[in-house]
């Protein structure tokens, strides 16, 4: 049809459609927390592209890491279920990682290591993230493909835009505090001292059962049992987790943890 | 226009988003899901986004593909279902819709009655304000069938409208 066949909408119609054209405003604490969620999935993914790549000795040098060139392995994003064909060292990579980027602060995505640091721990990476194209059995979405729409033609189109996923920065000191507890495990864990990454795992428990890093909590115990050497109690966590956070980018790096 | 940092992007646009799943159908249980699968999907594929365009038709087609596909899947669909029912029972009657929040609530039942697909052109312009070609653009469907389905919404909107005003057709 022709635009000129289109018979307007009415006033009383138009008029009733303005009390709907106000945007809902996300509460605080909500935009936090997903704020949280997309992050942690984006160095999840970073991460796990980076390490798939033949790059995944980023040096502890402190250089900044094209992270994202490679093809993404981990799966089982939102509603797949797609367990990722990674190992369980990389499994222990990507989740460190990702963590890392959850809780880190300063600019910039500041992951501490891709690769497990060495004793002491090296000046942190600060990795700049270009979006990825086209990922391969990285489905993000509900679907195992969301088409999105296609580029304009557009002669002058300006060049691919660096993207630069931010850290989380604490909202308020609880989860300042929530952080620190996570941090600590992460890099007693990267150390591979599982003694004290379970033990500032369990505090951080025992003090925010709930808390907004509950989700990384969770997958740093199982790793930290997978290394402590308590598989079944490891393997019980990752089922706790997976209840909790059926959906989470996680997951698959989870499972691979306890792969044999 | 320069491209968009992310953060930036996520901070100006989580209320549009936010809103446009609402608009969409997606349960109030699941929008921060779904909202997670948009930003995510925006990441990824950021670099085909063409910085001269308006971001926010950009970020709806996306939107729009993510809550189809969440409204495809049966326990998703069920679980929906159910909430429009129970919604039913709190809702309250046509004669009471009189005030903004009622006339807003009122909106929002007459969208749900708005197949998504005519649901979404309909939204993008009649509340985002976005030229049709941009429409057609953002979701990849011909001008024609953008027009069609923009009459077809409008047809659709107004006729649940008179309904739950109890208006005889």
């Amino acid at each position: 049809m022709r635009p000129d066949e289109l018979e307007p909408m009415s006033d009383a119609m138009s008029d009733l459609l303005e009390a709907e054209r106000p945007l809902d405003h996300v509460p605080a604490a909500t935009r936090a927390q997903l704020f949280t969620r997309v992050t942690a999935s984006v160095a999840a993914l970073t991460a796990a592209g980076a390490a798939a790549g033949a790059a995944s000795s980023v040096a502890s040098s402190g250089t900044t890491a094209a992270a994202a060139t490679g093809k993404a392995v981990i799966g089982g994003a939102a509603g797949s279920g797609t367990t990722a064909a990674i190992g369980g060292t990389l499994a222990t990579k990507v989740i460190i990682a990702a963590v890392a980027f959850t809780v880190g602060g300063g600019v910039g995505a500041t992951v501490h290591a891709v690769v497990v640091p060495r004793s002491p721990p090296p000046a942190p990476i600060v990795v700049r993230v270009e979006p990825q194209r086209p990922v391969e059995a990285a489905p993000v979405e509900p679907a195992p493909t969301v088409p999105v729409p296609e580029p304009v033609a557009a002669p002058g189109k300006a060049p691919a835009p660096q993207v630069t996923p931010s850290p989380l920065r604490p909202r308020d000191g609880t989860l300042e505090a929530e952080r620190t507890l996570v941090e600590q495990a992460r890099a007693a864990l990267a150390r591979h001292e599982s003694g004290p990454a379970l033990e500032a795992l369990a505090q951080h428990e025992r003090e925010f059962p709930q808390g907004q890093l509950t989700e990384e909590r969770m997958a740093l115990q199982v790793l930290a049992l997978v290394e402590h050497d308590e598989r079944a109690a490891a393997a019980a966590r990752a089922v706790k987790f997976r209840a909790r956070y059926p959906h989470s980018l996680l997951q698959p790096a989870v499972d691979a943890a306890l792969a044999p | 226009m320069a491209a968009p940092d992310f953060e930036r992007l996520y901070e100006d646009h989580l209320d549009y988003v936010w809103s446009s799943l609402r608009r969409l159908g997606v349960a109030p249980a699941h929008l921060e899901d779904t909202a997670h699968d948009v930003f995510i999907t925006a990441w990824r594929k950021l670099a085909d986004y063409d910085p001269s365009r308006p971001i926010k038709p950009w970020l709806f087609g996306i939107a729009f593909r993510v809550a189809s596909d969440f409204r495809e899947r049966a326990s998703v669909r069920r679980e929906v279902q159910g909430e429009e029912l129970d919604r039913e029972d709190e809702r309250p009657g046509a004669d009471a819709l009189i005030h903004e929040q009622q006339r807003r609530a009122l909106v929002r039942r007459a969208l749900e009655a708005i197949p998504i697909e005519r649901r979404a052109v309909f939204i993008m312009h009649e509340l985002d304000g976005c030229p049709i070609p941009d429409v057609a653009t953002a979701l990849e469907v011909p001008l024609n069938t953008a027009y069609s389905r923009l009459r077809l919404a409008r047809r659709d909107f107004q006729a649940e409208v008179q309904r739950l005003q109890g208006v005889p057709a």
